[in-house]
């Protein structure tokens, strides 16, 4: 099994190497530097993990929420390597990406993770956790800064976190980002599962869909 | 003699549309595909930056796919990705070099990032039987997005010598063609129209004509024709018919002013509005010098015209070295290149 994995939808831009034992990841958090990073990250990894494109089974993507312009410069990476090797793709989105990572050590049973969507929105989702794995509690999801429904949550997490009110909240943490070594057995178990999208079939997760008005709309 | 070249596919999405092209020197162009996105934005009245590389990614990996089948090629048959890099939408350019670069990455063949406007300049070349003449050569290019004098002086090696100071040519077609009702783009709309239309029943002032410049303006034409419109007394036929002259007939004495200038051997006309049958006819009539113009479904952003771009850098030795994508980017930054003449020879009239 050698799966390559590309997040960029969110102020993290990386790519990982997994294999049914290993996981590498090249990252970096430079600003606005996602599509100058990530071929080189790419090789990286796979030099890393002594591969070559060739010798790859599946390609992951983070396919959002987050940065409109991060997730389609990973997600159309992907879409390329994806079609050009006839590789199968997996999805995962940033909120479980997030979730996953802040659950590492943390021993919680349930976290939501929250992205700030700016314009005074948030996406977010919340997850918890047991011996099965992530089960969904609430469905990614855009919300209002002050509407975003954080009830029953006694960890919020994703730099989100910051521009809504955790009043009450126990374990609150903005800075926590996805960590591709923490998503390595979700991808895995994905891939053994056949959760996948056929080659080139990987669909962009934006959750806000309405970004320009009309020109009835607009009364024109 | 060079042994055979390998085809090369390339990729474009600066503005509204998205589409793949495979293309082999010497062989010419092998297969292409390509969605437009007009309709979605027509909604709108205009292109929707975020929408537009919405539906870029969306589609690329079955424009692709098809591309590729289409020209009976595998994966393993490319010898090059080239991808326009701009000038732009700058969202749109990225979805695009995203997947170009990673494709050419994954097959270990080289990359090949495009100018856009080279990309229209060149896309003459797709008529495989074109009689060239030597350099300096003039392009009008004339789009929704620009309207520019360029003089080339030899392969890759471009100099603007005039432009609009405000809206593109292919912009005040389509805003007059707004005005009177036509879905955006309503450009190609509002010239059918003025075919059955009386060009003299409006004098229309011909902008910038008396300073000499080789620039262009075409706001106060824009607002001159809205104008006209409120005040109901003409048909939209002549209405149309009389901007359209207006415009035209700027685009062709600034042309004239131009020849001039360059003395040039060839004449190109090249973009969107250069499938404008009024300006291909009066273009067409200048006297004392060469004038070519794309097949009309090459006048619009398309990938074989990128293509050919691409893989004659490629092949001389021009492969652009650019580390982002660029929204602006001047032609006159290019690098020259080499063409060998099997694949096109300057032929001395």
């Amino acid at each position: 099994m050698r799966i390559l994995v590309l997040e960029t939808a969110t102020d993290l831009c990386a790519a990982a190497l997994i294999t049914a034992d290993d996981c590498v990841v090249s990252q970096s958090t430079e600003p606005r530097s996602h599509y100058r990073l990530l071929p080189s990250q790419i090789e990286d990894v796979l030099a890393q993990a002594q591969c070559t494109h060739a010798s790859l089974d599946a390609i992951a993507c983070d396919v959002g929420p987050g940065s409109f312009t991060g997730v389609r410069v990973g997600l159309a990476s992907a879409l390329g390597i994806s079609v050009a090797r006839q590789l199968p793709m997996i999805e995962f989105n940033s909120l479980e990406a997030i979730a996953l990572s802040a659950l590492t050590g943390r021993g919680v049973e349930r976290v939501m993770a929250v992205l700030d969507a700016r314009m005074k929105e948030t996406y977010f989702a919340s997850y918890a956790y047991n011996a099965e794995g992530l089960t969904i509690v609430k469905p990614p999801q855009i919300g209002g800064y002050d509407t975003t429904d954080i009830g029953g949550e006694q960890c919020i997490v994703g730099q989100g976190a910051a521009v809504i009110n955790t009043d009450g909240v126990p374990d609150v943490d903005a800075g926590v980002l996805p960590d591709l070594q923490a998503m390595a057995p979700l991808i895995r178990s994905r891939y053994k599962a056949g959760q996948m999208k056929p080659p080139g079939g990987a669909v962009a997760l934006y959750l806000r869909d309405k970004v320009a008005q009309t020109r009835a709309e607009r009364g024109k | 003699m060079s042994c055979q070249v390998k085809p090369i596919v390339a990729i474009e999405t600066s503005c509204d549309e998205t589409a793949v092209a495979v293309y082999q020197l010497g062989e010419g162009l092998l297969s292409q595909a390509l969605f437009s996105q007009v309709e979605l934005h027509a909604l709108y009245g205009g292109v929707v930056p975020e929408l537009a590389a919405r539906d870029h990614v969306a589609r690329l990996p079955e424009l692709f796919q098809k591309a590729l089948s289409d020209a009976n090629l595998q994966v393993g048959d490319i010898g090059g990705v080239a991808y326009t890099a701009g000038p732009g939408l700058v969202g749109a350019v990225m979805t695009g070099a995203s997947f170009g670069r990673s494709i050419a990455q994954t097959l270990g063949v080289p990359e090949v990032p495009v100018h856009h406007l080279e990309g229209h300049i060149l896309s003459v070349l797709l008529d495989g039987a074109i009689e060239l003449r030597p350099f300096p050569w003039l392009t009008l290019l004339v789009s929704g997005g620009h309207t520019l004098l360029i003089r080339v002086d030899g392969w890759g090696r471009y100099s603007v010598i005039g432009e609009s100071i405000d809206d593109a040519v292919g912009e005040a077609f389509d805003k007059a063609a707004m005005v009177l009702g036509f879905d955006y783009p309503g450009g190609r709309a509002l010239a059918e129209l003025a075919a059955s239309g009386d060009d003299g029943a409006v004098r229309f002032a011909r902008p910038m004509l008396a300073k000499g410049s080789l620039d262009f303006s075409f706001s106060g034409l824009k607002t001159a024709f809205a104008t006209q419109h409120k005040k109901m007394r003409h048909s939209n036929e002549d209405l149309a018919a009389s901007y359209q002259a207006a415009i035209v007939d700027v685009l062709v004495k600034k042309v004239l002013l131009a020849c001039d200038a360059v003395s040039p051997n060839l004449l190109v006309l090249a973009g969107g509005v250069a499938a404008n049958q009024r300006l291909r006819d009066e273009l067409a009539a200048v006297r004392g010098v060469k004038v070519v113009a794309p097949a009309m479904a090459y006048c619009t952003d398309n990938a074989a015209m990128i293509a050919v771009a691409g893989a004659l850098r490629q092949a001389g030795g021009g492969v652009e070295s650019v580390s982002g994508v660029r929204a602006r980017w001047d032609l006159s930054e290019l690098s020259g290149f080499a063409v060998e003449s099997q694949f096109f020879a300057l032929d001395e009239a």
